[in-house]
């Protein structure tokens, strides 16, 4: 039996903080399935292949890491909102940043790079 | 452009790590005058954002004003969203002190490493300098001798680097208060400089788009300045 003083500890997460959190996660969601398409371009050879599937997969995996790690913790609900969006946010925002490097992995694809 | 995509990745290390080792070693847990957790966590929210939007907005604008096609990232663009994201925050929060220096040892190693992976992306990455017959002019490839403005950068941010690390155990109330603001000016003043030396195109007089950037933030680096030195006398 769930006491009043368990209850106390369990975040309620407010409508608009999911409704962002979700926003930023589908946005994950969306870069990961990009960089999984760039997989198999890559290793079917129509791209550059090589090393660039090696980074394809890397970011691949870290989204698929990320956007894990934030639900689990929207799921398990012992994360206050604030950390839960920041989790979002590096998996919607944050690693696409950091995936779009440079001059990009298939020309045409990717932002580039410039000043 | 792999290795660009390399020197990106070994630029956020040596950001990661040096900002680590500079937190750790001065034992500055979370950014001056942010005590509470979640104010952190929205701080730290806001930053991203405004980083990621001024990088993608501006750098896209300057490749479109210059005539090519495309998105691009500019880390002048970037510094400027995270400023304006940063103190926009602060202003709703009330929060009063310089929060940047927390960030500063890690953006310069990110600018500094990053540059030089510029350098080596060579003409695709537009990130080059106007002819020059300077006998330190780079071929990029194509039999034109070019400054190299990207290695300016990543030098004169080192030896930023290199004074801040210097001098902060000397004056650390000095850098806590104002090391934000004068890295600030320091980057935007050479950026301000080397963009004189860049083929991008003119938005006002022979100022392209990066010039107005740099100057506002001279201007805002100059205000917080003088007014944290007010405060602080």
């Amino acid at each position: 039996m769930i006491s009043d003083d368990n209850l106390q500890t369990i975040p309620t997460y407010p409508l608009l903080g999911r409704l962002l959190f979700w926003l930023l996660w589908l946005m994950g969601l969306l870069v990961c399935l990009l960089f999984c398409l760039f997989v198999l371009i890559t290793v079917t050879g129509r791209g550059m292949g090589g090393l660039l599937t090696v980074w394809n997969l890397l970011v691949a995996s870290g989204e698929i890491y990320l956007l894990s790690q934030a639900q689990q913790a929207l799921s398990q609900r012992e994360k206050p909102m604030s950390e839960l969006l920041w989790r979002a946010a590096l998996a919607g925002v944050g690693l696409p940043m950091l995936a779009a490097t440079g001059c990009g992995m298939l020309s045409g694809f990717m932002p580039r790079l410039a000043g | 452009m792999l290795l660009h995509a390399l020197f990106d990745l070994l630029s956020l290390l040596c950001g990661y790590l040096l900002s680590t080792w500079f937190r750790c070693r001065y034992s500055l847990e979370r950014p001056a005058g942010i005590t509470d957790p979640s104010q952190y966590h929205y701080y730290l929210i806001a930053l991203l954002l405004g980083l990621v939007g001024g990088s993608v907005l501006f750098g896209s604008l300057n490749l479109w004003l210059s005539g090519q096609s495309g998105l691009a990232k500019s880390m002048l663009g970037g510094v400027f969203g995270a400023i304006f994201a940063a103190e926009g925050f602060k202003y709703f929060a009330g929060i009063r002190h310089s929060t940047g220096l927390y960030f500063v040892p890690g953006l310069i190693a990110l600018i500094v490493v990053g540059r030089i992976g510029c350098f080596l992306g060579g003409l695709a990455d537009f990130t080059y300098g106007v002819p020059t017959t300077l006998p330190w002019g780079v071929d990029f490839g194509d039999g034109v001798t070019r400054h190299p403005v990207q290695l300016y950068e990543s030098a004169t941010m080192l030896l930023f680097l290199i004074g801040l690390l210097l001098h902060y155990p000397r004056q650390p109330q000095f850098w806590l208060r104002q090391g934000f603001y004068l890295f600030v000016l320091v980057y935007a003043a050479q950026r301000f400089a080397w963009e004189f030396l860049k083929p991008y195109a003119a938005v006002f007089g022979s100022l392209n788009l990066f010039h107005i950037l740099s100057l506002g933030l001279i201007l805002y680096a100059l205000y917080m300045l003088k007014r944290s030195t007010h405060h602080a006398a």
